[in-house]
């Protein structure tokens, strides 16, 4: 069976956590009281991280100058990548918007309080939208039936992600971390249990855990990503050199969970 | 409007690739891409051993995953019920060819778009038969409309029981085999594309 | 709570880059329609002419019809008023434009600059050519020894012509490639009925067809014509059981397959038959009344020939024998037999095809409809459809190499010219003919024939041969060990009348036309003889009077109600009152017939020879034999024998191969060959599509035995080849003769006791398609052909016959292709 998507696909769909984590734990974060600093942080990371992935989405397209036929093209809103394009696109948009008036340097005039609470509820929804996204873009692929009960392990990998960007700029993200890593490991187990019970599924299973993909697994996504920063944050939550590799670990066991997402059923 | 599709009676296939050649003549198919081809199976332990021949095309699926994963409209459903790719709608973001169970698609570098299987609608519309049931010289392959009680498909389908490749996928394929030696399942993991890596290299190593 | 708020102002904005932004996209959009509608690839617009056609990939001959537009070929597909396809082709019918279209074709005739074989070529014109073959020819021609003008021919659907020129020039030295093909079927067949040397089951309306090595989906020279009759008869409820040491696509189509050990297929119709006869299943009153040998005596002589003796040499179960035995039988008369090269190509093939006949005698179903039938025209008629004259006289020269008079068979009978093709070119290493020039036409020798690599030796020795010419579609082996290369038309730019054994029992004849005109300079022998001919002078070319090629066929078809018109229009022509070849023995001699006749021990002979037999006191045709009757015991043939200091047995009987058993012992190995079905011989490795099904050859071999060696799936292999142990057989000492490497396919559908190896492949020159990317060669005056979607290039491709000894069949000189003992032993890495 040929093998459509490659690399580029396996970079997008691992770093478009990245853009969303951050939108969502910026705001998170931020509802008791959001930094300004933060808040720019978050916004231009968001915006050029977002924009860089759309550059490799459109990479990759064996006819890249026909990339805006996603956008302008609306016969076919079953499909993921339909959405995908436009949701990303409706985001770009968002973030300028929030880009530009977090640049402002002086007041604004006549502020628009409803406006700008519209604008920050459709950017949450949209990144919340993107967050899921690519559990339904794989949902389609033969290749990765996995991706059917991922969706949940996409928001949560996303949202780790934000919060180890935000731990690492310093903003207060070690509680979320926390309760992140949780869920992420209940979520990890009930995708193995739902895994487990069918025979072409339990193949994938066993790719992951004893196959040629378990290294990566268990050495990246289980050991770094969860096993590591839970007891450093847990053990050392003042230390704050500890706390900085504990986000990096928890952001190379999310790419590496993303990344097998998306290929261990090819 | 008919509901076309295609029977394919394994008992009288002889494999001998009349239709993969005839397909590759009507659309100049790139080296190492195929819409249609034929897939040998052995089975068994000597000496009680046989070898199947299954041919392969796009099954032009009632519930076409393909068609549902086009985010660009390109793949669209004819009249008839045939699935084709409009090349000039198509950017090649594939993911067609990762929705499809059935490996039927792949990257037509001289087109610019991805391909597949037509049905040969060019040749239907002029009333002919596709080129690969033309070619068959068994006539193991039989075209036309399966919600016509009247058609020899229709006909050949109730005579005998049929089946599907990849049943589970519930695709609802449209291309129906006749299959009593049960050889179908042995190809499950199989698409319509060969694997172009599957050969001895020649070269010492 | 946020730290920014927005404005109006920047909704405005928004709203502004979002416009901008998707206008933008819209005029991308509209850009792009203008500019890639329309350009769907397979769409016809307007005039698509269809030119009927034969096809000439294979043997067959299939009736196609090409559609070409504005002088393209665009399609091949099948001719529906042929009557031995029926509008049926097979993968190579339909790959012809891929051959026409072949970037690595001959385009421009080739001089050799340097050595001969060492690959540098001058292009030259025409005239240059024509001058210099025409003054070696002519030389030849007036030293008054024209059997010095050698031609060998490989496939030759152009026969008319091709005799034509060699009769006019008067050199009997005609190679052809029969002995490595069908000899000793046709002899066993003309041994036992005389009517012809082909049978033609009755398959169709048969219920039960017992196969002895036959690969009709495959390989047989009726294969497409076959194989639907076969499939149609499956329909139908016929039973096919296929013996073969091969799980070809054959034997998996058949309802049962038993793997025999090469050279024991009639043993086992032995064995059948002695069944038959122990059990009373025979047609005893139709083998008595139509043989010339008694069904009890018959029964006398298979008692021998037991099943359990069948099953301990063949490896086939003595309890099946016995069981396909009666089922055979119980099937009579709608049951046949079919036999080709796995009964045939071994060193005991005579007797084999003599054996399976015969079966088909013990139960009468000879000419039945259902059973085992025959056409006594391998062609078209010849008395209604006579070749233009003026005709040349047959050459009064001899040729030791053609007449081949060490195997007695070989041209024992005048209407088949069957030369012993593999000792051609050992013969001329040996000097025994001396060879001043040689023409190569589509033939491969250097690749394709036994010891390939003596071939070679000779061809590269300008001693033996001083004067190469091949003519040939693309470069091959053999042309690169010519003097002058002419590029030669494919099938589809030439002109032929042509058909082939009616499958369907009542003769046809076809017209082979070009679909488009020639493609660069290449030119057909219908235009090179003539021109030739007329160089050379001396009288030649008063036998090519006509002015053009359709002037020609014109005349040659002028019989044909609509004559050459009618022809060009179908492509083919069938006599709507002739009726199917069934029973054509029991016909009534006429009392007109019967004049001045003289009958003696029941037979009746005319002024030219035997027309028939009185049975049962009426005088009926009978058989083309001596006895007018199925000749069981052939009395010609064991007198032949006796000329050449040989025995041959005049009833079948089973020879084991001399030497098998013992080297089985020792567990050496039996070495055989196969074809692909989508493969013919060189020129299908032309063809890209074609090729990219199959590239690749691999040795076959039983997990059983590979195990026994060591070996696993994808290891690298040495097979060692030995000569036979026959001291009727040139240099049948039972040495080393070479080896080759290879990697092992392991296959459960295999005798453990063979290792096959397909014959497919191991090109090195014809461009990248052919060779999978070894010939990197660019030939002068051409262009270079595009390596890079060759995907198959490096795939393993080896070439068997440098290590595949020359070997005939002593009484026939049919080649033993699937005798050769080998060894097999593990190398590390193939280096």
């Amino acid at each position: 069976m040929t093998v459509a998507w490659g690399p580029l696909l396996a970079a997008y769909v691992v770093l478009v956590g990245l853009p969303t984590g951050l939108t969502l734990m910026t705001w998170w974060v931020g509802r008791s009281g959001a930094s300004v600093r933060l808040e720019r942080i978050g916004a231009w990371g968001a915006l050029v991280a977002l924009v860089a992935i759309s550059v490799l989405l459109v990479a990759d397209l064996g006819r890249p100058e026909r990339f805006h036929l996603m956008l302008v093209r609306f016969d076919n809103l079953a499909s993921p990548i339909s959405w995908g394009a436009k949701l990303i696109a409706l985001k770009i948009l968002l973030l300028l918007l929030v880009v530009h008036a977090v640049e402002r340097r002086r007041p604004p005039d006549r502020p628009l309080p409803r406006l700008t609470k519209v604008v920050a509820v459709l950017l949450l929804a949209v990144s919340f939208a993107l967050a899921l996204y690519p559990a339904a873009l794989l949902a389609r692929s033969w290749a990765s039936p996995l991706a059917g009960g991922a969706g949940v392990l996409f928001v949560l990998t996303a949202l780790l992600m934000g919060a180890a960007v935000v731990v690492l700029l310093g903003g207060e993200g070690r509680t979320a971390l926390l309760g992140l890593l949780a869920a992420s490991a209940v979520a990890l187990a009930v995708e193995a249990l739902a895994l487990a019970g069918r025979p072409g599924d339990r193949l994938l299973l066993a790719e992951l855990t004893t196959g040629g993909s378990a290294p990566l697994f268990w050495g990246v996504a289980v050991g770094a990503g969860l096993l590591l920063p839970a007891a450093g944050l847990l053990t050392l939550p003042r230390n704050r050199v500890v706390t900085a590799l504990c986000a990096v670990a928890v952001l190379a066991g999310a790419a590496a969970t993303r990344y097998l997402l998306f290929a261990v059923g090819s | 409007m008919a509901r076309l599709g295609m029977l394919i009676d394994l008992r009288t296939c002889i494999g001998c690739h009349a239709c993969s050649v005839a397909c590759k003549a009507e659309f100049d198919v790139p080296l190492g891409n195929f819409r249609d081809t034929v897939k040998y199976v052995e089975e068994g332990a000597y000496p009680k051993v046989t070898r199947h021949f299954i041919p392969v095309l796009c099954n032009h699926c009632e519930d076409a995953p393909c068609l549902s994963a086009c985010p660009t409209g390109a793949v669209v459903r004819l009249d008839d019920g045939q699935v084709t790719i409009e090349d000039g709608d198509c950017n090649l973001n594939r993911a067609c060819m990762a929705a499809c169970p059935y490996d039927a698609i792949y990257v037509d570098e001289d087109r610019g778009a991805a391909a597949k299987c037509t049905f040969c609608d060019h040749r239907t519309a002029e009333g002919r038969q596709p080129a690969c049931v033309d070619a068959c010289p068994t006539n193991c392959r039989v075209f036309g409309d399966l919600d016509d009680p009247e058609s020899e498909i229709a006909v050949r389908a109730a005579a005998n029981d049929v089946t599907v490749w990849k049943e589970s996928a519930g695709t609802r394929p449209k291309v129906l085999y006749v299959d009593p030696k049960n050889a179908l399942p042995l190809i499950e993991e199989q698409g319509v594309q060969v694997d172009t890596t599957a050969d001895l290299s020649g070269e010492p190593a | 709570m946020s730290t920014w708020t927005l404005t109006r102002r920047d909704l405005l904005r928004a709203a502004a880059v979002a416009g901008v932004g998707a206008a933008g996209l819209g005029g991308i959009e509209v850009v792009h329609r203008m500019t890639t509608e329309p350009r769907a690839a397979g769409k016809t617009v307007g005039a698509v002419r269809r030119v009927a056609s034969m096809c000439q990939m294979c043997t067959t001959a299939c009736g196609i019809i090409a559609n070409v537009k504005d002088g393209r070929l665009l399609t091949i597909e099948g001719n529906p008023a042929d009557p031995n396809s029926r509008g049926a082709v097979c993968a190579k019918g339909v790959a012809g434009p891929s051959i026409l279209y072949d970037p690595s074709r001959l385009l421009y005739p080739l001089r050799r600059v340097g050595r001969r074989g060492e690959g540098r070529w001058r292009r030259i014109t025409w005239d240059e050519a024509y001058t210099e073959i025409a003054d070696r020819l002519r030389a030849i021609r007036e030293s008054g020894r024209p059997e010095e003008f050698a031609f060998q021919q490989g496939r030759n659907r152009s026969t008319d012509i091709v005799a034509r020129f060699l009769d006019a020039f008067g050199t009997p030295s005609a190679f052809n490639h029969r002995a490595l093909c069908s000899l000793n079927r046709r002899a066993a067949i003309l041994t036992t009925i005389g009517d012809s040397d082909w049978d033609l089951g009755d398959y169709e309306n048969s219920r039960y067809i017992l196969n002895f090595g036959s690969n009709w989906a495959e390989a047989h020279q009726g294969h497409i014509p076959v194989a639907t009759r076969m499939m149609r008869a499956r329909e139908r409820g016929a039973k096919i059981v296929t013996f073969d040491a091969r799980l070809s696509n054959t034997a998996a189509l058949s309802d049962e397959w038993y793997a025999v050990r090469p050279g024991t297929d009639g043993l086992i119709a032995l064995a059948i038959s002695n069944v038959i006869c122990q059990e009373g299943l025979w047609d005893r009153e139709w083998f008595d009344r139509w043989t010339n040998y008694p069904a009890e005596k018959y029964a006398e002589h298979v008692r021998a020939y037991t099943p359990e003796m069948a099953q301990a040499e063949s490896g086939v179960p003595a309890e099946a024998i016995r069981r396909i035995a009666r089922e055979f039988a119980g099937a009579t008369p709608r049951c046949t037999t079919i036999c080709n090269r796995g009964s045939a190509a071994h060193r005991n093939g005579f007797h084999n095809d003599r054996a399976i006949t015969v079966l088909n005698a013990l139960v009468g179903n000879m000419g039945e409809e259902g059973g085992w039938c025959w056409h006594p025209m391998s062609a078209w008629d010849k008395k209604a459809l006579p070749e233009p004259g003026p005709i040349a006289p047959k050459p009064t020269a001899r040729s030791l190499i053609a007449e081949a008079k060490d195997w007695p068979l070989a041209n024992a009978w005048q209407s088949n010219k069957m030369r012993v093709g593999e000792i051609v070119y050992l013969w001329i290493k040996q000097r025994r003919q001396r060879i001043s020039a040689l023409m190569t036409y589509n033939c491969d020798q250097a690749w394709a024939w036994p010891e390939a690599n003596l071939v070679r030796e000779v061809l590269a020795d300008e001693d033996l041969v001083p004067f190469h010419v091949c003519l040939d579609v693309m470069a091959s082996e053999t042309s690169n060990l010519a003097d002058i290369i002419l590029p030669w038309t494919t099938y589809l730019e030439r002109w032929d009348i042509d058909s082939r054994p009616p499958q369907g029992l009542v003769d046809y004849v076809g017209l082979r036309q070009p679909v488009v005109p020639p493609l660069g300079e290449s030119k057909d022998l219908r235009e090179i003889f003539p021109e030739l001919a007329r160089r050379i002078g001396g009288g030649m070319e008063h036998y090519f009077p006509w002015a053009t090629q359709e002037e020609y066929f014109e005349q040659y078809f002028a019989p044909v109600p609509g004559g050459f018109g009618h022809m060009r229009e179908a492509g083919v022509h069938v006599d709507p009152a002739k009726k199917p070849n069934y029973l054509p023995y029991e016909k009534e001699l006429t009392a007109e017939e019967l004049e001045g006749t003289r009958t003696e021990d029941g037979v009746i002979h005319g002024p030219d020879g035997a027309i028939g037999v009185m049975v049962d006191g009426t005088a009926r045709r009978g058989f083309g034999t001596p006895s007018r009757k199925v000749e069981v015991h052939s009395q010609f043939v064991n007198d032949r024998g006796r000329e050449a200091d040989r025995t041959i047995s005049p009833l079948p009987v089973y020879e084991p191969i001399p030497g098998h058993r013992e080297q089985l012992a020792q567990g050496r190995l039996i070495m055989i060959s196969f074809k692909w079905n989508v493969h013919n011989a060189h020129r299908t490795l032309q063809s890209k599509w074609l090729q990219e099904i199959s590239h690749t050859n691999p040795a076959w071999l039983n997990p059983a035995t590979a195990s026994g060696l060591g070996l696993a799936h994808g290891d690298w292999i040495e097979v060692t080849s030995y000569r036979p142990i026959d001291p009727e057989v040139p240099r049948g000492d039972g040495s080393q003769l070479g080896s080759l490497r290879t990697r092992v396919h392991l296959t459960e559908g295999i005798h453990p006791q063979v290792i096959a190896i397909a014959h497919n492949a191991g090109r090195t020159t014809g461009g990248p398609v052919a060779s999978n990317g070894r010939d990197r060669a660019v030939l002068v005056g051409h262009e270079p052909p595009d390596h890079g979607r060759v995907w198959w290039a490096g795939s393993l491709s080896v070439a068997q016959n440098d290590i595949l000894p020359i070997y005939p069949d002593p009484v026939s000189g049919q080649q033993a292709y699937h005798d050769t003992m080998v060894t097999v032993r593990r190398i590390e890495g193939g280096a």
